[in-house]
């Protein structure tokens, strides 16, 4: 069991340029953390963060801009979605196992005017097969689970839409989100495909920004400034044949269940809770299906439900499950889910302002979509 | 900031006898000696069980969609003339799975029979897949 809690987040605003470095986003949105939580910068002892493919800043020349005094535990992935509940998980293990006081996780990137990861190349052998025929941005990989599971699961275009339309209307609530304009069924439906199954609106939208959280042990976090965001359980999870590199899914044998359906039976067990406990969720959608398909994986809705469950309304603040409370990576911007994780903790801790959910004593937060990920299940201080 | 798509694959120690027999249009898998587990990628170990080393075995060459999309969308170093275009994960009829893009028309659906083709570019050549009826 963890004795550790999110005490802070901060953001930098999403924008889709901006004239200051990853460094300076990375700085920013740490020090905002560390006031949001009433902590000193001198309190820091630890860092965590991750990049794909270079795309940004290494923990020690974080460490260093911030003038932190010393560092504990640093640890930098080289990793994309699947990171931000793993990193918070190890920062809440380093907190309760004395190795640091206070540790910030954080995404800094220039996620629109500079490196995308929809284009990149990733790095290992799986790319000799994938690249030269075409088969090169993430969407496509991420398209490619989601064609197979509406089919095995009998879904469909609607039930893809009735993701993009409950986040932005979270997202309208939202001044953080990027993408803000009402957004209608006949509007989706209109709009061409970029990969089919996916149009527009089933994409992320990327961002240049940072968004960071402060955690720390329960005890000290009941002396700071918010109330603490309690981590009950937390964890990383693959299955077999995670693949040769991040975008290799060719031996991975069920493109209909990920990561979720492995971790979230485990995180029930360590945290004592239930499915039917979960007041809230935050879950991983750098595109529509893989909020269907972790919604049925944590077993939050039954195999094929989860699109008919979002569309009578189950995911909004008066439904019995909200959901992507900040519009999503979908809406809100693509900081890779470390904004998934703060927005779980602001909900937590009672500060959603008009999106906050009614219930909001235990929510359930996921990082990654295909083969491997993490997840956290944040309670109030109870 | 993204970097060019790579004109041709670059066949490492693992994969340099599938790319070779590409060339002479037959697929070649590796074969678990362990647990008979039928493998792609090539891979120094079986994702199965874990042993080591393997046979080579010629596919048979036949398998149904696994998976499919349509790019509609210029994206990660395609250009304007090679869109639309549509890639299929193939189940090969060895149980395992390949990638490459559906040639010759037709909407794929989920467990239809395809068929590959050897399209022979100047430096390699590229495995697509055609449906059957």
């Amino acid at each position: 069991m963890f004795r550790a809690a999110v005490a802070g987040v901060g953001y930098t605003p999403f924008t889709a340029s901006t004239p200051k470095s990853v460094l300076e986003l990375a700085r920013d949105a740490c020090t905002e953390a560390i006031a949001d939580a009433g902590m000193d910068r001198r309190d820091v002892d630890g860092m965590a963060s991750f990049m794909v493919m270079h795309d940004s800043v290494p923990t020690q020349a974080v460490a260093t801009v911030l003038g932190l005094p010393q560092l504990r535990f640093s640890l930098d992935l080289d990793l994309g979605g699947q990171a931000p509940c793993h990193l918070v998980t190890q920062a809440a293990a380093a907190v309760t196992t004395g190795q640091a006081e206070a540790v910030l996780v954080f995404r800094a990137m220039k996620g629109r005017s500079g490196s995308r990861v929809g284009g990149m190349e990733f790095f290992g052998a799986g790319g000799q097969y994938r690249y030269p025929v075409g088969y090169g941005a993430y969407m496509m990989y991420v398209a490619m689970w989601a064609q197979r599971f509406l089919a095995e699961t009998g879904q469909g275009e609607l039930d893809l839409a009735a993701v993009a339309l409950a986040q932005r209307e979270y997202a309208m609530a939202n001044e953080r989100a990027f993408r803000r304009k009402p957004l209608t069924l006949d509007e989706y439906l209109e709009t061409p495909y970029v990969v089919d199954p996916f149009r527009g609106a089933d994409c992320t939208i990327e961002v240049d920004g940072a968004c960071a959280v402060l955690v720390t042990s329960i005890e000290r976090a009941r002396d700071l400034r918010q109330p603490p965001a309690v981590v009950a359980a937390g964890g990383y999870r693959a299955g077999p044949r995670p693949g040769l590199d991040i975008g290799d899914h060719l031996s991975f044998r069920d493109y209909t269940r990920n990561y979720t359906s492995l971790l979230g039976p485990e995180m029930y067990t360590r945290s004592g809770l239930r499915p039917a406990d979960v007041q809230f969720a935050e879950i991983y959608d750098c595109f529509t299906s893989t909020v269907l398909i972790g919604l049925e994986g944590l077993g939050l809705c039954g195999r094929g439900g989860s699109g008919e469950f979002i569309r009578s309304g189950g995911t909004k603040l008066t439904g019995a499950l909200p959901t992507n409370t900040n519009g999503g990576l979908l809406a809100e911007g693509y900081l890779h889910g470390m904004n998934t994780v703060a927005e779980a903790v602001l909900q937590i801790q009672g500060r959603g302002g008009d999106r906050q959910a009614p219930r909001h004593e235990v929510g359930i937060v996921t990082s990654g979509a295909q083969m491997d990920g993490s997840g956290l299940i944040l309670t109030a201080d109870r | 900031m993204s970097t060019p798509a790579p004109a041709r694959p670059q066949p490492d120690e693992d994969s340099a006898p599938f790319w070779a027999a590409a060339r002479e249009h037959r697929i070649v898998l590796q074969q678990c000696q362990q647990c008979g587990e039928i493998r792609f990628p090539p891979m120094p170990g079986c994702p199965n069980c874990g042993s080591p080393g393997f046979e080579q075995l010629e596919s048979r060459a036949a398998g149904r969609i696994y998976s499919w999309i349509v790019v509609h969308r210029a994206l990660a170093g395609l250009g304007p003339d090679d869109i639309p275009r549509t890639i299929a994960t193939v189940e090969l009829d060895e149980g395992c799975r390949v990638i490459g893009r559906v040639t010759g028309g037709g909407q794929p659906a989920v467990d239809q029979p395809v068929r590959p083709v050897f399209i022979d570019h100047d430096d390699w050549t590229e495995i697509a897949f055609e449906l059957e009826d």
